[in-house]
């Protein structure tokens, strides 16, 4: 919970002028690298990207081990099965495919022995209509900057999930992790800010991205997992919808973007 | 049956009364401010025959017919001693002076007062001085009653500086927290800081850690039973303080003199106007709490009395656009009447609520979200006094909970008050009680509590799959209890006394929890979610039992006391990982549910008298949950497990007017769940866990000191000055530990600490 953070620290600042913070060195436990699929199906870019790693101490800061010798199939309901070729940077990768909305997907790895499934329901696109901004002058100083607000329309009679972020200046992704769904929602128009300030001259590229179930619960552990400290949730291994113990999703997503010069 | 029960104790102990007794009965109260002395001792000089006032300074004792010297004792009171020739039922009311000097202050106390601790009934029981803890130093200056509570054994903080805290490791919503008998829910300001109860409008606090009486019912772990003054029935008096954050003042007075009183106690804190004082990033900030306690009685007759008392406060916490807004209100009307010189009665009718919130302002959007609880109680208590060798407290409460779900408000517009579907719930109880002295040396309090809780509709049922996707929904109709839960609460304590000096006690009760606070955070926030039990959540279950030793000794300048208990509790609720919380309309999809224990050794010696007062507290215990949603169904450490906790209070009375003061606590950190591995996920860090709770933050300790100085001290006028310094040393204790990057893409364990040394100065009126 960013604000309450924000809030526990303006307080703390305030009145003790005080408080510190400071890197320490923990003595943590190991743990025997684990297997971790980051599988992204780009539906607007027709592109299957799948990125096996093993996982680290936390200590360790080498780049994580890459498996490269796993065997990678796609499945589709239609019956067409897609085996995924191992690039140069050890990533599994296809492009050209095209998916059918509301079909199932399989993503199959196999590796030594040990195979890993998982499956999905492709959801349909649902495109982003207008972003509306709002300039704000700071009664007392600062910088001019935008407050903005994403709008789009709920496709009826089907469960929706949505993840809302902005490319700031073609580079850092901001806010990760806003996720929305249509519960009790179905069907109506959305307004969802992006919660971070926009300044002028930023170029900022406004991304709704439709999203599948399994990714939208997966994202949900992730982000509540990783807001730790004030109002956050105690420590967990968020878990996809890979069986047999392995960390990371698969996952089918469309993007629909508008991109605004401040 | 409970009406047979009723009649079969009453008949016991009818039996017990002898034809020649006559009672004796009255107040007691302090002479100068009128204000009733509670649990205070009266004793019959030369024998071992005793009683104490209850909880509105009423006494009754009924004794053989002919001359006998009453002893009354108070600590901090000049003894007074009366003698009476009791011919017939007698009213007395007696005046008790405070000790005059103010470095006797303690000693006066008499032999019998000065002995309770050994020979009372009540086991696992503290009792606060609240003028005591003006002396302690506190973070900020601000003084409260909490944080002493903290610095005793089997009393644990829920973390740096905050004002929540532990019973024998029972969470923080396991203790029921009562102000003038009314519930107060979030007991805590800025998100935990300072605890809602202004000491200035406080006159006693007892804090029950087992040994539960079977008045009280409704929590697992511990009751809070907190008494507001009820201001002076002399005169006219006036008393404040300026802090460094917040200023606080009380007004209190006759309406007719010894007859009717008035109190009215404010407090107000000012940081946002320091914060901007100090830097321009907090324009537009507001950042403050305040409190309002007022408090008015009158005695009409000689038998009836009339009490009505309130409690107002928020906390408006606002950064550019984002806000949080919460506050309490409790409204207590009482009604005390003697109905006979052997039975005391009070009604209560109660009014509480806690409502929480936020709100989100972006230029033309306004998104308020809130929830709330809110009570309604009506409450009767007896106390009958048959014979000085039994007092009997029976009674019955029914409370009516309505839960405001948490409900999102878009720019004035959606969701308008008729929308907004309530879950009611009714809890009731009756019990009956009996303090019995068997022998001269065996003491016993016995009773049953008898608990009912009822859902009642109109709502919709909600029953979840394995997916936490709703399956069914069932309709309730208005009006229609569509859900019962009753419990049997059997409460029990015992002393024998060894010698005169020392005794031992034992003690057992069942509490049954039907209200449950959900919270994933460590500090108490807004967003935390009191919830009802349902036919899925399962009421929490209490099973505690405590044997202690307690013995005074260097003519009762050392008291020494130890206990050990044990806690099991069943149906503890919890979220399950990764629950989504907020404005969730099916949060009980997101529930786990499991067992706990607890178990412990509580050690404290206090000296009491000279000029050296103190004390030492130390417990050594162990808190473990289990659930088969968590840690693959193992126990594990509950975070509140902290397996030392030591405190050491020092107060030194240089002379009449300046004393110091200071405090050492150590406890072992907090168990939490440290990263053993990383991995990446669409490029971000994610950390990964193995054991839950397995890992423990740095041990925490701190020395705080003060000094408290006595300007002057006369009818007039007293004022005193108060300086303190919080964390000397300037130990950098955790607050958090996070895990990320830096900048070089190097993971990283960073620390915070949120208070280093702290200087702090207050100024203290009465006129």
């Amino acid at each position: 919970m960013k604000i309450t953070q924000y809030i526990i620290l303006a307080f703390a600042i305030i009145f003790s002028l005080s408080s510190c913070e400071d890197v320490i060195e923990l003595d943590l436990k190991d743990t025997d690298p684990r297997i971790v699929i980051d599988a992204s199906l780009d539906a607007s870019n027709e592109i299957l990207t799948v990125i096996i790693t093993e996982s680290n101490d936390f200590y360790n800061n080498d780049a994580p081990v890459k498996v490269s010798d796993a065997s990678v199939t796609l499945k589709a309901e239609n019956g067409t099965d897609t085996s995924v070729p191992v690039n140069a940077d050890g990533i599994y990768v296809i492009d050209n495919y095209q998916i059918v909305p509301g079909d199932e997907y399989i993503l199959e790895v196999l590796i030594g022995d040990v195979l890993y499934t998982a499956s999905t329901i492709a959801p349909n696109l649902v495109p982003l209509m207008a972003v509306d901004t709002n300039r704000i002058e700071p009664a007392f100083g600062g910088d001019v900057f935008y407050q903005t607000l994403l709008n789009w329309i709920d496709t009826p009679g089907e469960e929706n999930y949505y993840r809302v972020r902005g490319l700031l200046n073609d580079e850092t992704p901001v806010g990760p992790y806003a996720l929305y769904n249509d519960r009790g929602l179905d069907g109506q128009v959305f307004f969802r800010p992006l919660m971070e300030r926009v300044l002028l001259g930023d170029k900022m590229e406004f991304q709704l991205i439709s999203i599948d179930r399994e990714t939208h619960d997966y994202f949900l552990e992730i982000a509540a997992v990783q807001s730790q400290g004030f109002g956050g949730s105690t420590p967990f291994n968020p878990k996809g919808n890979f069986d047999n113990n392995a960390l990371g999703y698969f996952g089918i997503k469309w993007t629909s973007s508008i991109t605004i010069q401040f | 049956m409970k009406k047979t029960l009723l009649l079969s104790l009453l008949l016991f102990c009818g039996w017990m009364i002898q034809a020649q007794d006559f009672t004796v009965s009255g107040y007691l109260k302090d002479a100068s401010s009128g204000e009733e002395l509670l649990y205070a001792t009266v004793s019959v000089e030369g024998t071992t025959i005793g009683a104490n006032t209850n909880l509105y300074g009423f006494y009754s004792l009924t004794l053989p017919k002919g001359s006998h010297t009453l002893v009354f004792s108070y600590i901090g009171y000049e003894t007074k001693k009366v003698s009476i020739d009791l011919q017939e039922n007698t009213d007395l009311d007696v005046e008790m002076g405070t000790a005059s000097n103010q470095l006797e202050e303690v000693v006066v106390t008499a032999e019998a007062e000065e002995d309770d601790n050994v020979t009372n009934t009540e086991v696992s029981v503290v009792t606060l001085d609240v003028a005591k803890t003006a002396k302690i130093p506190v973070l900020l200056g601000e003084k409260d009653v909490f944080k002493t509570l903290q610095l005793l054994p089997g009393v644990a903080s829920n973390s740096e500086g905050g004002s929540g805290f532990f019973v024998r490791g029972g969470k923080t919503d396991q203790n029921l927290v009562l102000l003038d008998e009314a519930p107060v829910y979030n007991a805590s300001h800025l998100l935990g800081f300072f605890s809602v109860f202004n000491s200035d409008a406080l006159k006693d606090v007892k804090l029950y850690k087992g040994g539960i009486p079977a008045q009280y019912g409704g929590r697992a772990s511990s009751v809070m039973d907190i008494r507001m003054k009820n201001g002076n029935m002399k005169k006219w008096e006036a008393s404040g303080g300026i802090g460094l954050i917040s200023s606080r003042a009380t007004i209190e007075g006759p309406i007719v003199k010894d007859r009717g009183s008035i109190i009215v106690s404010g407090r107000r804190t000012y940081a946002d106007f320091m914060a901007r004082v100090f830097s321009d990033d907090f324009d537009g900030t507001s950042l403050y709490f305040y409190d309002l306690n007022a408090k008015a009685n009158y005695k009409i007759g000689k038998n009836d009395r009339i009490y009505i008392s309130s409690y107002f406060g928020r906390d408006v916490l606002g950064v550019e656009g984002f806000g949080f807004d919460w506050g309490n209100q409790t409204i207590t009307a009482r009604w005390n009447h003697t109905i006979n010189k052997k039975l005391f009665s009070n009604t209560s009718v109660i009014y509480s609520d806690y409502d929480y919130g936020f709100d989100i302002a972006a230029g033309e959007i306004d998104v308020d979200l809130s929830a709330g609880i809110f009570d309604y109680t009506v409450k009767q208590d007896f106390n009958y006094y048959p014979n000085p060798k039994n007092k009997v407290s029976f009674g019955w409460i029914s409370n009516l909970h309505r839960f405001k779900p948490t409900t999102f408000v878009f720019n004035n517009t959606t969701s308008e008050d008729e929308d907004i579907i309530f879950q009611n719930a009714l809890e009731n109880g009756i019990y009956v009680a009996n303090e019995q002295k068997i022998t001269n040396k065996l003491s016993l309090n016995y009773g049953l509590r008898i608990s009912s809780f009822s859902n009642i509709g109109a709502y919709t049922e909600k029953i979840f799959n394995e997916q936490d996707e709703v399956i069914e929904e069932i309709e309730h109709a208005e009006g229609e209890f569509y859900n019962n839960y009753f419990g049997f609460e059997p409460r029990f304590s015992g002393t024998y006394l060894l010698d005169g000096k020392s005794s031992v006690k034992l003690s057992y009760n069942r509490n049954y929890q039907y209200l449950h606070l959900l919270s994933n955070s460590t500090s108490g926030t807004p967003t935390d979610v009191w919830i009802p039990s349902s036919p899925q959540v399962k009421p929490v279950l209490a099973d505690q039992i405590a044997l202690g030793y307690f013995r005074n000794f260097a003519n009762n300048q050392y008291k020494f006391s130890t206990e050990a208990y044990y806690k099991a509790l069943q149906n503890v609720v919890d979220y399950e990982d990764g629950a989504e919380v907020l404005g969730n309309p099916n949060l009980e999809s997101e529930l786990v549910f499991g067992q706990g224990e607890s178990f412990g050794i509580e050690l404290l010696l206090e000296k009491t008298k000279g000029k050296f007062t103190g004390w030492i507290s130390y417990t050594l215990s162990k808190v473990r949950n289990k659930s088969e949603a968590i840690n693959n169904g193992e126990w594990y450490s509950a975070r509140q497990d902290r397996t030392h906790d030591l405190s050491i209070v020092g107060i030194y009375e240089l002379t009449p007017r300046i004393s110091f003061s200071g405090s050492w606590v150590y406890y072992t950190g907090d168990a939490v769940t440290f990263p053993a591995g990383k991995y990446f996920i669409d490029g971000e860090l994610v950390n990964l866990y193995t054991e839950r709770n397995a890992d423990r933050m740095p041990d925490y300790h701190r020395l705080d000191l003060g000094v408290t100085w006595i300007i002057s001290d006369n009818d007039r006028f007293y004022n005193d000055l108060n300086v303190s310094v919080y964390n000397v040393y300037n130990r950098k204790n955790a607050y958090t530990i996070n895990f990320d990057q830096n900048e070089m893409g190097e993971t990283q364990a960073t620390r915070l600490a949120l208070f280093g040394a702290i200087p702090s100065i207050s100024w203290n009126f009465r006129f």
